[in-house]
């Protein structure tokens, strides 16, 4: 079974594995940073934030020599799964730490509810 | 639950003081009286309450004359007889929660004071930060309800005030350095006995700031709102049900959102959220870093803010950690627990870690007047954001989204209006016109308002421009391209050019940060807002332009930048502006951003490009270049399978560019930004 954690990432309960939601890949241990099995790449900010005067330091662009984009893809089809824009530099974010086991025990009882609903009894 | 514990270090603010912004034990009146409010009467009296605080808070909007207050950026609360927040409409958010740390103070310093005690008709005025008012231009009413010579509530209200008497005019002055130079800081005093404001207090006030009149006048309005919430609590809930009743009903309130507020959060997935964000400050030129860290288990939620740059001297960026914790209910009360009263109860789940010595834990001297409108602005942002990665996978996903815009700038101003008078304040339009985020269902709401006070008005151009010495070149218009791009983009915002009218000149400043790094990433792969700039134009021939109906008159920001229709001296700088005169025919303009985005911008339905394209909220540039959208540039009619084969490409480009993460982090690692620009950083690359 999988369970949605966001948008594009999956977290499959038998394998303990971040899963890519659109393609399936296997992305990294569930219980690290997804980001450690994705691919990262590193671009001036105004290649996706336009310029209205580009001679100007104030220009409604992000100024790369402050900013970086982080672009965070799946390796399996190339989707976008996280974007940061950070100092040249910085650390990537760990953004998120699922607790596995409380997440294991919430989906074992889920199962259970599921099959006893389909004898037709209910749950308590 | 700890036991509230008022002290004498109260006086600090600090979050080590007890935790009284939130719920404290039930009185033992509390505790004989609330079993006994039926279902029923709770459902009605309790609906009752905040149609109370609303009439009231239309009372206060319409009889004020602050831009903040016309345009609805005000709070009216209902609050136990110890100061436990029971029901609220809002308005902003942050005073709600506040006002009960005054009341309180109010309680442990002065119900035994015989030099001050609290009497029935007795009006508290209070705009001190360090006691709740997070920064001083926030003036607080604050009044005492009693029956039957039982003091059984209180009522507040709060609205941002023009000037404070700094020493720059609109009280919040980039220059400030200290708490000495933001002008009024006023503990709680009685404005008002037996129902009546007291002449001497009111002179003391009006002699203290730049606009006297509208300083007599919102105090008026103030006053009016707190005794027609005393006067329709006792004539339609007291008189007629008895105190016990009302006592019961304010803390059965506070009992049952602190139990759904558990509930809701049971439901959470446990684990560990984080957000990083960086503002620059354009004075200096310098970095500066929060961190949100939410800690989810069972049903408790800590946010923890270690990593964030140390306070600085440079200038008013700091805060006080009860506005980070008042701060956080502008995000729980309008997302997360949106359908729970707007009550100390639902916040009696959530901890928090504010370290001494950061931005958001500043010392009692500190220049604090901008810091919650940037640093401050910053942190709820973080919070939604980490918020958001938590609900997405829980019962409450379409609360998913995006968070409101930042920056949204302060725009002061101050001089003489076009009657000779003095004037100065802080203008609601640049806030009030924000693009929100986008959602996991749609694009974010274009021009939806302020994350302070969603409820606040964009006000009407032509009402400002009949109070205020300005003409509005252009308002009306959305800024192409000003929002994040995504799945579903962010809400786009606006941008207005402003020219002092009916008057020789003005002085115009604006406060806020955020031009060289976006402080609002998007949301699940979604790209960030702009970098807005502050521009001016000095020097120009826009006069004779209107005086001559001239047809090259720009009416948007692209216009007036790219094809420089107007002559003049054109200045693209920080928007942290100080105070600057701009003469009759000169413009300064102002950002209202759009919100950021949401998901991937490879999965934008391509006819939402071109909806976008025809309503000039997003540019051919980005449609093609972003988007990776093939359409016909005469009749935008999207060549699907082109666009599909584009963004196909695009995908196999990404997975042929990006790197595997260690191999990224090796080169990564090594880089770091130029010393110059983090000398408020605090050490790198953990403050």
């Amino acid at each position: 079974m999988k369970v949605r954690i966001t948008e594009y990432l999956d977290i499959n309960l038998q394998t303990k594995k971040w899963c890519c939601n659109r393609c399936g890949y296997e992305i990294f241990d569930a219980g690290e940073n997804y980001k450690k099995g994705c691919l990262i790449y590193e671009r001036d900010p105004r290649e996706v934030h336009n310029t209205v005067l580009p001679e100007s330091e104030f220009n409604f662009a992000p100024d790369p020599d402050w900013c970086r984009l982080i672009e965070i893809y799946c390796p399996g089809c190339g989707t976008m799964v996280e974007v940061e824009y950070l100092p040249p530099g910085h650390p990537l974010t760990e953004d998120i730490v699922i607790d596995l086991e409380q997440l294991l025990k919430k989906y074992e009882k889920y199962e259970e509810y599921k099959k006893h609903e389909k004898r037709g009894g209910r749950m308590v | 639950m700890p036991k509230i514990n008022v002290t004498s270090e109260y006086r600090k603010g600090q979050i080590n003081l007890g935790e009284v912004w939130k719920a404290g034990y039930p009185s033992e009146k509390e505790t004989a009286y609330t079993p006994f409010i039926d279902n029923g009467d709770f459902e009605i009296y309790s609906r009752k309450l905040e149609l109370i605080c609303f009439e009231a808070r239309q009372i206060l909007s319409k009889m004020g004359t602050t831009q903040m207050l016309q345009s609805g950026d005000v709070i009216v609360g209902i609050y136990t007889a110890a100061g436990d927040l029971s029901c609220a409409v809002v308005g902003t958010h942050l005073h709600v929660v506040c006002a009960q740390i005054i009341i309180k103070y109010i309680i442990s310093k002065y119900q035994d004071e015989p030099s001050v005690g609290i009497k029935d008709g007795d009006l508290f005025f209070v705009n001190e930060a360090l006691l709740g008012g997070v920064h001083n231009p926030d003036i607080l009413m604050i009044m005492p309800i009693f029956h039957d010579g039982e003091l059984i509530a209180w009522t507040a209200v709060a609205v941002h005030e023009g000037d404070t008497g700094s020493i720059d005019p609109g009280g919040m002055t980039p220059r400030a350095r200290t708490r000495y130079d933001e002008g009024l800081h006023i503990s709680p005093i009685k404005v008002g006995e037996n129902f009546r404001l007291k002449k001497d207090i009111v002179d003391f006030l009006e002699n203290s700031v730049r606009n006297p009149r509208q300083m007599t006048i919102d105090l008026k309005a103030r006053a009016t709102s707190c005794m027609r919430v005393r006067k329709r609590i006792l004539e339609e809930v007291v008189e007629t049900k008895g105190n016990h009743f009302f006592i019961g009903l304010l803390r059965k309130n506070i009992d049952v959102a602190a139990e759904a507020a558990r509930n809701k959060i049971a439901s959470l997935n446990d684990g560990t959220y984080r957000t990083v964000i960086f503002l620059d400050i354009g004075i200096p030129k310098s970095l500066l870093k929060i961190t949100v860290t939410v800690y989810k288990k069972g049903d408790e939620i800590t946010f923890d803010f270690n990593g964030t740059s140390p306070e600085n001297r440079e200038g008013p960026w700091n805060t006080f950690a009860h506005g980070i914790i008042a701060g956080s209910a502008v995000y729980l009360f309008q997302y997360f627990l949106f359908n729970l009263p707007n009550c100390s109860g639902s916040m009696v789940p959530f901890k928090y870690v504010i370290p001494e010595g950061t931005l958001i834990n500043a010392s009692e001297d500190a220049a604090v007047s901008v810091g919650i409108i940037t640093v401050g602005h910053v942190v709820f942002y973080g919070i939604h954001h980490a918020m958001s990665k938590m609900l997405f996978s829980s019962p409450y996903r379409e609360l998913a989204c995006a968070g409101w815009v930042i920056p949204a700038p302060p725009w002061l101003y101050g001089g003489l209006d076009q009657w000779g008078f003095p004037t100065a304040g802080l203008c609601a339009d640049q806030l009030n016109a924000t693009g929100l985020g986008g959602r996991p269902d749609m694009d974010g709401p274009d021009a939806a308002g302020f994350n302070f006070c969603p409820s606040g008005i964009f006000p009407d151009a032509e009402f400002q421009e009949l109070q205020l010495p300005f003409l509005y070149l252009f308002r009306n218009r959305y800024m192409s391209d000003n929002h994040g791009f995504g799945k579903y983009r962010g809400g786009s915002g606006v941008m207005f050019a402003v020219s002092p009218h009916n008057v020789d000149s003005l002085f115009f400043a604006s406060a806020q940060g955020g031009q060289k790094i976006p402080c609002n990433s998007g949301l699940f792969g979604g790209y960030a807002t702009i970098t807005p700039p502050g521009i001016q134009i000095t020097a120009s021939n826009l006069r004779t332009l209107l005086a001559n109906s001239d047809e090259g008159i720009p009416y948007d920001v692209h216009e007036l930048l790219g094809e420089k229709r107007i002559e003049g001296h054109y200045t693209l700088e920080s928007l942290m502006r100080l105070f600057r005169q701009i003469n009759s025919g000169d413009l300064f303009l102002m950002p209202s951003p759009g919100g950021a985005s949401y998901g991937d911008v490879l999965e934008r339905d391509p006819e939402l490009v071109m909806a976008d394209l025809r309503k000039n909220i997003t540019t051919p540039w980005v449609a093609q270049n972003v988007y990776k959208v093939v359409y016909d540039p005469v009749t935008l009619r999207v060549d699907r399978e082109a666009t599909d084969r584009a963004r196909r490409a695009e995908r196999e480009n990404r997975r042929k560019r990006g790197k595997p993460y260690h191999e990224f982090v090796k080169e990564w690692s090594q880089r770091k930004p130029p010393e110059e620009i983090l000398t408020l950083y605090g050490s790198w690359p953990n403050p």
